[in-house]
């Protein structure tokens, strides 16, 4: 369980889950309507993480 | 098995859930805006020191006199019923928000602070469904001294909270939270089920029934996408059995007891017959300890 709700506050378990994908959920307060919110972190969840750029080796590559 | 009979003791929890205007429960969501399937919620559970005093019928009478003598009298049904009072030693923002349907406001002030009202201004508190359970220790032959849990349940209540007085006072609990249950008649069971002529209730309805069992109860509300089948309880159920959606557990699709495939106690998860409507809830009404996964 996360340790926070999606306000960043502490809640009293179990709370309310709110179901991002088959695998990921996050914790909202009671009667939570800010949808606007979790629709955006559903959009970014599986999306691939963006790669590290690359660090240039000595030679220049 | 439960105990018909027996002492009562120890007020070990108090639940409130949202509803419907169908008598389905929601949860800690609120029923007109729940947001986007699928989501899981659970009712709202008090626990720690806690008083109850229930809310009172009181009954009218018929009198019937004459030449200054009493002839008779007969019972003249419901005539009132008043207020309870829930008193907690704990302040609590979220039981504050959920009974009033209001929000607790994070954004005003970002960084930590919440800000909330007991919102007195409101001139109807949301509905909901209010469980007591306390403690009963048999009084009966062959399973004397046994304790059991007994668990009243009014099907609709609204609530409202007062905050604890400021003080000085070093004393036992000084400042306790007050919260008045105005209870209503209702007719259907937590789950969503009506009553019937199997409870045999006036009219098929009722202010308040009791369930005699050996473990607490917790309700769970799955909000339905038509696609999820798996629903994690809140805490381990006790029972696995499915047989009926009724045994020792109480499995509702949209109001209707509908047997799951499942009921896994180490992972909490109840495993539906199928996926259900979108944007129908789901009830799940079971046995625990309060084992949390």
């Amino acid at each position: 369980m996360p340790s926070v709700d999606i306000n960043g506050q502490p809640y009293q378990y179990p709370g309310n889950w709110v179901h991002l994908d088959a695998n990921t959920f996050v914790v909202v307060p009671v009667n939570f309507r800010n949808w606007a919110l979790i629709e955006g972190l559903k959009a970014q969840v599986g999306k691939p993480k963006a790669k590290p750029a690359k660090e240039k080796s000595d030679d220049g590559e | 098995m439960p105990t018909t009979r027996g002492n009562l003791l120890a007020f070990d929890y108090a639940q409130f859930w949202r509803v419907t205007s169908a008598g389905i429960a929601t949860g800690q969501l609120d029923p007109d805006s729940p947001g986007t399937a699928p989501q899981t919620s659970h009712s709202f559970l008090l626990e720690g020191p806690m008083t109850c005093e229930l809310p009172g019928a009181t009954f009218g009478q018929f009198k019937f006199r004459g030449g200054g003598s009493y002839e008779g009298s007969v019972d003249g049904g419901l005539e009132d019923l008043t207020n309870g009072t829930l008193t907690l030693s704990q302040c609590d923002a979220s039981l504050a928000a959920l009974i009033m349907g209001t929000s607790l406001d994070t954004t005003t002030i970002t960084g930590g602070p919440t800000i909330w009202s007991v919102d007195n201004m409101r001139p109807s508190p949301v509905q909901g469904g209010l469980m007591l359970t306390r403690r009963i220790q048999s009084q009966v032959t062959a399973s004397q001294g046994i304790v059991s849990y007994i668990t009243t349940i009014f099907p609709l209540v609204q609530m409202r909270m007062t905050q604890g007085n400021f003080s000085q006072d070093t004393s036992l609990n000084t400042s306790p939270v007050t919260v008045s249950i105005t209870p209503q008649i209702g007719s259907k069971f937590p789950w969503g089920e009506a009553f019937s002529s199997t409870q045999g209730w006036y009219s098929n309805q009722g202010i308040e029934f009791n369930i005699q069992s050996d473990y607490p109860w917790a309700l769970t509300a799955f909000l339905q996408d038509g696609t999820e089948t798996d629903v994690v309880t809140a805490y381990k159920p006790i029972y696995t059995t499915v047989t009926d959606g009724r045994a020792n557990s109480v499995h509702t699709v949209n109001g209707v007891v509908t047997a799951p495939t499942s009921i896994t106690i180490a992972t909490a998860t109840i495993v539906k017959a199928a996926v259900g409507t979108a944007d129908q809830w789901s009830n799940h009404f079971y046995q625990t300890a309060f084992d949390v996964v």
